[in-house]
């Protein structure tokens, strides 16, 4: 829908994209889903016995083991975090209740994040209430006998609450990012679900997902998409410093290709993991290939395989990870899991960095395709078939000449750091018309741009994504020959790219194409500027919701136009 | 058959049922609307034939955006149900009121076989149920249902034939970059995958050049009468060359006809007729198969719904040239069959 509103200065968001308001309530939302979702089994810390509840288990616990965890943390001065640590450290490691006696409190692990990501998903004993790990002082022995005391009193619990309050918000924080809560509640959900042998009332995002790989035409056409598998073989290949010897990671392997171009390189071994059936395929594909002993395939998903023994990090993490919109499909929020679990410091990630790239599109050819012909079919107006066409994203191939301003980078994504929370994200943008005459606006346009550096550090600020004119790009590397040692001293590091933007040759990305309700006419030099947010939709997380707020101006330096337009649009 | 799109609830919905209430899944009407052969057919059968339609109650089944059912009321129809299971019936809802026929037409959401409708006995049943190879995903059944519960004795079903076409075909090019392509991907072998793909016939436009045999008719179906056993079947074929050449895929296609109009109104899907959204279904032969002018192809095409998955298709056909080996391919229509790309420049060549 779109709606007027009246102008409010555009604000340079600078760090917006750093946890705006909008992804926080989100995480908020997702953490008390979770902290509802009672009647959870909680299991004693020490052997496998489960109780109803944390009081149960922990009771459990003293009587039989000797062991009081209330007691634990204040002989060792544990606060909040301290406490979840203590916990996930008995139940990760096991160590005999004896040991723990011996804890002096300064031990490493009661401050390595490592031990605040639950063992136990959705652990009963991480979320006890504040009672009985509160700190020491006794409240009921303390019960004021007069109003200044009670006061007091009210005041300094009010402070406890807020410290509680706050204390439970940056663990939420800590483990969001840490772990991406929306993902371990599907999982969660879905085992409920098992369980209930499918009464209804959860939901799957992954199921149709995964199935939505496991057929071979997919494959195909990701193959045959010139542009995407050229620009990584000839990354992959032209890099050998990069990948000889390597132990090399793929995330979402599909049927293999970037494990056997990885092996072709010169790694030492590639780990090639995927949750779809096709991982079946690819394990044929590899052995077929005499590469079994250079690739593992592993079926399952990315966030529960654990390498081999004596395996703990890799050198390169490879993934083909985009989707529509270049986030549509959430898949980098596994990709970037992998990289926190198994990448090792200053490992690289491969591509390193992508841009989401916004333009102005007149899309007229789009807009006569897809609203104009229900205006009259066969002599019936069926237009209030046209009417969602607002509402949801385009995915379509508009030619070069439809893109009548410069594209802004509304998204720079750069892999070695950027977290999931920072996947939903609001950023201003400013748009230069660049048409010669007066020219009908009837879309945003939005493509993404691709960068590979042999050694994952960020592009120049200039750098720009290579245009590929011609879908049958050079094959720059050779088909059949392992680089030799010699070729890996010789040939230089290189940088790939590639665009998926209307420049350039098209891709299976094609356009996303955000149809205006209310066109805009530009001249050249008109400006459009606005913000542009985007975060997962809360109906599926692998769905995205947009919404584009704007206003024109004559040109630059033009006064602040009168109003401003809001269009919220569904990518899915 | 399972179908919850109709009926479940926000919260248990899939990605997949949110899909089906995309503008994306609209898309399926936008093709079949733009399909002039398609839509002009049904409206010539119907606009055409005001004499079979004045007065009459007519029922639409599977009526989608309501164009069918507009058509009807258009020709006289006294009244018009139309039923549809999907969430397209919302928007032919609003059609029907837009184009001023909310009085004529009373649509219906739901599944024929568990619905009450308000009419009981009908006149005429119109349907598009067609799909793939005919069968795939098709709704005849759900036809045949309605035609042995609503329609009176002697009433008309539009359409009332459809007939099933096999052929040879020359397919080389295609079938290099279709399935060879998975012997050679990027310098590796692929070909596993090879022959899983040969076993998914392809939805695809075939040019009448390549057609290097006369057409043989594998079914015909009759809808007054056929049962949906009739939908399981056997048939031989004798496929006879009109050329030397080379084979190297079978070929499918459909023509419906409406023999109950005034000018018997039909069309056809094949490779020599215009342009549909069912184009043809191609199905790869392990092997090129010689043959010179005169010769036959003879063997045997067996259909049925997959015991599992009873919208997927069975196809088995089995076949020898003259004097070559005798062969037989296992061919499963699934989901994946069509799952291609329309019209993406960069991936593929002349199918647009």
């Amino acid at each position: 829908m779109s709606l007027r509103l009246p102008a409010t200065p555009v604000r340079s968001e600078a760090g917006s994209d750093d946890g705006s308001q909008s992804s926080v309530d989100d995480a908020e939302e997702t953490w008390s889903d979770w902290l509802s979702d009672s009647g959870r089994l909680c299991k004693s810390l020490f052997d496998d016995k489960t109780f109803p509840s944390a009081a149960d288990s922990l009771k459990y616990d003293k009587d039989t083991h000797g062991f009081d965890l209330s007691t634990a943390c204040q002989r060792l001065g544990l606060d909040f975090h301290g406490r979840i640590r203590l916990i996930n450290y008995i139940r990760k490691e096991k160590p005999q209740v004896d040991a723990i006696g011996s804890l002096t409190g300064q031990e490493g692990f009661l401050s390595a994040d490592e031990y605040l990501v639950p063992v136990i998903e959705d652990d009963p004993l991480l979320l006890e209430n504040s009672e009985s790990w509160s700190d020491s002082d006794d409240d009921a022995a303390n019960a004021p006998t007069d109003l200044r005391s009670a006061l007091r009193r009210i005041s300094a619990l009010e402070a406890k609450i807020a410290k509680s309050k706050q204390d439970l918000s940056d663990y939420q924080a800590l483990v969001t990012e840490r772990l991406d809560i929306s993902r371990l509640k599907d999982a969660v959900e879905g085992a409920d679900a098992a369980v209930a042998s499918g009464s209804g009332g959860t939901r799957d995002d992954d199921t149709h997902y995964f199935q939505s790989y496991e057929v071979n035409d997919i494959h195909a056409v990701m193959i045959q998409d010139k542009v995407r598998t050229s620009s990584y073989a000839s990354f992959i290949m032209s890099n050998p410093a990069l990948f000889h010897d390597a132990i090399v990671l793929d995330v979402g392997c599909g049927t293999g290709i970037l494990s056997l171009f990885a092996a072709r390189a010169g790694a030492k071994h590639v780990y090639a993991v995927d949750a779809s059936d096709i991982a079946e395929k690819a394990k044929k594909i590899v052995a077929e290939n005499g590469l079994g002993d250079v690739i593992t395939v592993l079926h399952g998903k990315v966030e529960q395989v654990s390498l081999p023994e004596g395996v703990t990090h890799v050198d390169v993490i490879i993934s083909e990870w985009m989707g529509y919109a270049l986030l549509y499909e959430s898949m980098l929020d596994s990709v970037l899991q992998a990289r926190d679990r198994f990448l090792k410091p200053g490992g690289v990630m491969a591509p390193s960095q992508c841009k989401m790239m916004l333009g102005l599109s007149d899309a007229s050819e789009i807009l006569k395709e897809r609203v104009g012909f229900w205006n009259d079919v066969y002599g019936f107006d069926l237009s209030t078939m046209s009417e969602a066409v607002y509402d949801e994203a385009i995915m379509d191939i508009v030619g070069p000449e439809t893109m009548v301003s410069n594209a802004y980078a509304v998204k720079d994504i750069y892999l070695r750091d950027v977290t999931t929370r920072q996947l939903d994200f609001s950023a201003p943008f400013t748009l230069v018309s660049t048409a010669e005459r007066r020219t009908k606006v009837h879309a945003f346009l939005l493509y993404f741009d691709t960068f590979f550096t042999p050694d994952g550090n960020r592009i120049p600020e200039d750098a720009k994504a290579q245009v590929t004119k011609d879908a049958g790009l050079a094959e720059v590397w050779q088909l059949g020959r392992r680089p030799s040692r010699r070729a890996s001293q010789s040939v230089k590091p290189q940088m790939s790219s590639f665009s998926t933007g209307p420049l350039s040759a098209p891709t299976h990305w094609k356009h996303t194409i955000f149809l205006l309700r209310d066109p805009i006419i530009v001249e050249e030099g008109t400006v459009v500027e606005g913000i542009f947010h985007c975060k997962k939709s809360d109906e599926n997380s692998r769905e995205l919701d947009v919404e584009v707020h704007y206003s024109v101006k004559e040109n630059v330096d033009a006064e602040m136009p009168g109003e401003r337009i809001v269009q919220i649009f569904k990518v899915r | 058959m399972a179908d919850p799109s109709s009926s479940v609830k926000h919260e248990s919905m899939t990605s997949k049922d949110y899909y089906a209430d995309s503008y994306a899944h609209f898309g399926i009407h936008e093709e079949m609307l733009k399909d002039s052969v398609r839509t002009g057919s049904y409206r010539a059968a119907i606009i055409n034939n005001p004499h079979l339609f004045e007065g009459k109650t007519v029922l639409d089944v599977g009526c989608g955006t309501g164009i069918l059912s507009m058509f009807a009321a258009k020709a006289g129809a006294a009244h018009v149900v139309g039923i549809d299971m999907s969430n397209i019936i919302d928007q032919a809802i609003k059609i029907v009121q837009a184009n001023g026929f909310a009085d004529k037409i009373t649509l219906v959401k739901g599944k024929l076989e568990e619905t009450e409708l308000p009419i009981q006995q009908f006149d005429i049943i119109i349907s598009e149920w067609m799909g793939y190879f005919l069968l795939y995903e098709s709704m005849l059944d759900t036809v045949l249902d309605a035609r042995d519960r609503y329609l009176k004795p002697g009433g008309l079903i539009f359409p009332d034939h459809a007939t099933l076409f096999l052929a040879a075909i020359e397919d080389q090019d295609y079938k290099e970059e279709k399935i060879n392509f998975w012997d050679n991907v990027y310098g590796f072998d692929y070909s596993c995958i090879k022959d899983i793909a040969l076993r998914e016939p392809l939805v695809d436009t075939v040019d009448l050049k390549a057609v290097v045999t006369d057409p043989w008719i594998i079914k015909k179906i009759d809808l007054t009468t056929a049962k949906k056993e009739d939908l399981t079947f056997t048939s031989t074929f004798k496929l006879k060359a009109t050329r030397n050449d080379y084979v190297h895929a079978f070929l499918a296609w459909f023509d419906v006809s409406f023999e109950c109009t005034h000018k018997n109104v039909s069309f056809s899907t094949g490779p020599h007729a215009k342009y549909t959204h069912w184009k043809q279904t191609v199905f790869y032969t392990p092997s090129t198969i010689t043959i010179s002018d005169g010769q036959a192809i003879t063997g045997e095409l067996a259909c049925s719904p997959n015991a599992r998955n009873n919208r997927d298709l069975d196809i088995k056909i089995s076949y020898q040239a003259a004097d070559g080996p005798a062969t037989t391919v296992d061919y499963k229509m699934c989901v994946a069959s069509f799952h291609r790309p329309l019209c993406n420049p960069a991936l593929s060549v002349n199918n647009c």
